[in-house]
């Protein structure tokens, strides 16, 4: 190995990487979402979205319409919610409307989730604001991959030791 | 060595680019299927209540909240939109009603997932609303709503679709002591 092959090698995946991120933060701009691809991470709109399935998002400017499935995040909390819109509400000031959402999978509605947290207290709806995405297409186990990720960082070291062992030994 | 990298390598590109290639098929060819679904809700009789908690017990601070139970009959005929891209159907009843603050208000009565081609003719009869049935001004006064049936296609891989039936004829809200307005 010679630090020319070295220095080409990592430029090249390099450029690999950077083409994909490229791309994604593209696809994100052309749907209006900061993040088009997610994970579902949890059971709660089984059977329809199993853990490991990956979904496409867009986020029209359009009025949410009920019954659409939307990905939205509390004030407070990090990790988006994947559920249903069972109710809304549109005021007349056009964009604002008072949603109720709630996990097919789940007996109850969401306001238990929107008032977890102590700031969020009294919080009955959520509105267009904390929708971060709509689900548009679905893509069944994929997602498998980050959750193993995730759950087994053993995997995440391997991955860039390969990485590492392409980089400098591929000639 | 080489030759196994080699192999190997052709091997996973080519089976990932046929993989794709046909989950793409599967996606857009279920978008040109024909379908004829039909569903029709009507609403047999409406009661208002008044009342603090709803069935999830969310405290609406105070006494005089006014919740609706309707008693619903559902058919529909929704074999048609089953296809091999067809995971599950999300059916659902749909009010729907204008008020003066808020110029569009839809609230979903009832919803069931249909697996099996088998199950989605439905014809129900007695049902009550699933969810609360509570405006937001947590009034019914002076309020007509329609009713119809949606439904939601979940698809093994691709698109999510959605559909609905034509909206029934406008229902009065009567007032909590029972008068029909």
């Amino acid at each position: 190995m010679n630090l020319r092959q070295v220095l080409t090698n990592s430029l090249n995946v390099l450029m690999m990487l950077f083409g994909v991120f490229m791309s994604y933060k593209a696809w994100g701009l052309y749907t209006n979402c900061e993040s088009p691809l997610v994970v579902v991470l949890s059971e709660s709109m089984e059977p329809a979205f199993a853990r490991g399935d990956i979904l496409f998002l867009s986020n029209p400017k359009k009025a949410v319409d009920i019954g659409e499935i939307c990905v939205f995040k509390i004030p407070g909390r990090d990790i988006p919610i994947v559920h249903r819109v069972i109710d809304r509400h549109d005021s007349p000031e056009t964009g604002n409307q008072l949603l109720l959402t709630k996990g097919d999978n789940n007996n109850v509605d969401d306001r238990g989730i929107y008032q977890e947290l102590y700031i969020n207290r009294g919080k009955m709806w959520i509105e267009p604001k904390d929708v971060v995405g709509r689900v548009q297409g679905f893509l069944p186990y994929l997602g498998m991959f980050t959750i193993f990720m995730t759950d087994y960082p053993l995997l995440k070291y391997a991955l860039l030791g390969g990485v590492g062992l392409v980089v400098f030994l591929y000639e | 060595m080489n030759s196994l990298q080699n192999r190997a390598n052709a091997v996973m590109a080519f089976s990932i680019s046929a993989i794709f290639c046909l989950l793409g098929a599967i996606a857009f060819s279920a978008l040109i299927i024909p379908s004829n679904p039909s569903g029709a809700v009507a609403l047999d009789s409406i009661k208002v209540v008044t009342g603090r908690y709803d069935r999830n017990w969310v405290d609406y601070k105070t006494r005089n909240n006014e919740f609706a139970n309707t008693v619903m009959r559902i058919d529909a005929d929704l074999s048609s939109l089953f296809h091999w891209n067809t995971k599950q159907l999300f059916v659902y009843a749909v009010a729907e009603y204008s008020t003066p603050t808020h110029p569009k208000n839809q609230i979903v009565l009832w919803d069931t997932i249909i697996k099996r081609k088998s199950a989605a003719v439905i014809s129900k009869r007695g049902l009550n609303n699933k969810y609360s049935l509570i405006d937001v001004n947590k009034k019914w006064t002076d309020i007509n709503a329609n009713v119809s049936l949606h439904w939601n296609i979940v698809p093994y891989v691709g698109f999510m679709t959605y559909g609905h039936s034509k909206a029934s004829e406008g229902y009065a809200f009567p007032l909590p002591s029972g008068i029909q307005t």
